[in-house]
């Protein structure tokens, strides 16, 4: 039996690399990282806060 | 007592400056009421729009490459987005005197805080990825695995 490979959807492109200036590229990926970071910490300060005001409602 | 604003329990705005005289409403910024919370979030917050804003920005005014121009999109999404939340968590504190009965709104903020997030961890990723292995930003700041799922999954691929 022969089997036919299965075909890349035209969808499924990969994201390209960043080309940015390699001297700048580390400090913004230290940033992302902050970023991400932080957001992630207001979220769950968000959700913490909403879960203790509903709990004394 | 003010008739508009509602980060005070009486309503108002100016009493988040009380230092704890005047008791804040119950809100996801204050949590049950507390001035603590209330600067603690926002300090939270605008680091996390700070730094947002200056990884987004510096990669988008340093990219000389038309290939990266899907990177480009997400960079624009994460900053869009989490602006859009940040926003509309702030607005929405202040004109809704019980912001817990408000389902739909919440459910759009958390939806603008998810994208921002999602975006953000897409950029991150790929940033992650073009630093050699070995590099001390990837030692010292490493994209946890849970990123890299997030990311792919964002990716739809």
């Amino acid at each position: 039996m022969v089997r036919t490979p299965l075909q890349k959807s035209p969808l499924c492109v990969q994201t390209p690399r960043p080309t940015a200036n390699p001297h700048v590229l580390a400090p913004i990926a230290v940033n992302y990282n902050l970023s991400l970071l932080f957001q992630t910490l207001g979220v769950a300060s968000l959700i913490a806060n909403g879960l203790a005001a509903l709990a004394t409602k | 007592m003010a008739s508009t604003g509602y980060y005070a329990a009486d309503g108002g705005i100016l009493p988040i400056f009380s230092c704890g005289r005047v008791k804040l409403a119950p809100s996801f910024l204050t949590g049950t009421g507390m001035h603590s919370h209330l600067w603690c979030s926002l300090l939270i917050h605008i680091a996390a729009l700070a730094t947002n804003l200056a990884a987004n920005v510096a990669f988008m005014v340093n990219s000389y490459d038309n290939s990266t121009d899907l990177l480009k999109g997400w960079a624009l999404v994460s900053i869009a987005f989490h602006c859009l939340a940040v926003v509309t968590v702030l607005v929405t504190t202040g004109i809704f005197r019980d912001v817990f009965d408000k389902i739909i709104i919440n459910t759009l903020v958390f939806g603008f805080m998810l994208a921002g997030l999602m975006a953000t961890l897409q950029a991150s990723y790929t940033h992650a990825i073009a630093q050699p292995a070995n590099s001390v930003e990837n030692g010292a700041h490493s994209t946890p695995k849970i990123t890299v799922v997030c990311a792919n999954t964002a990716s739809n691929c």
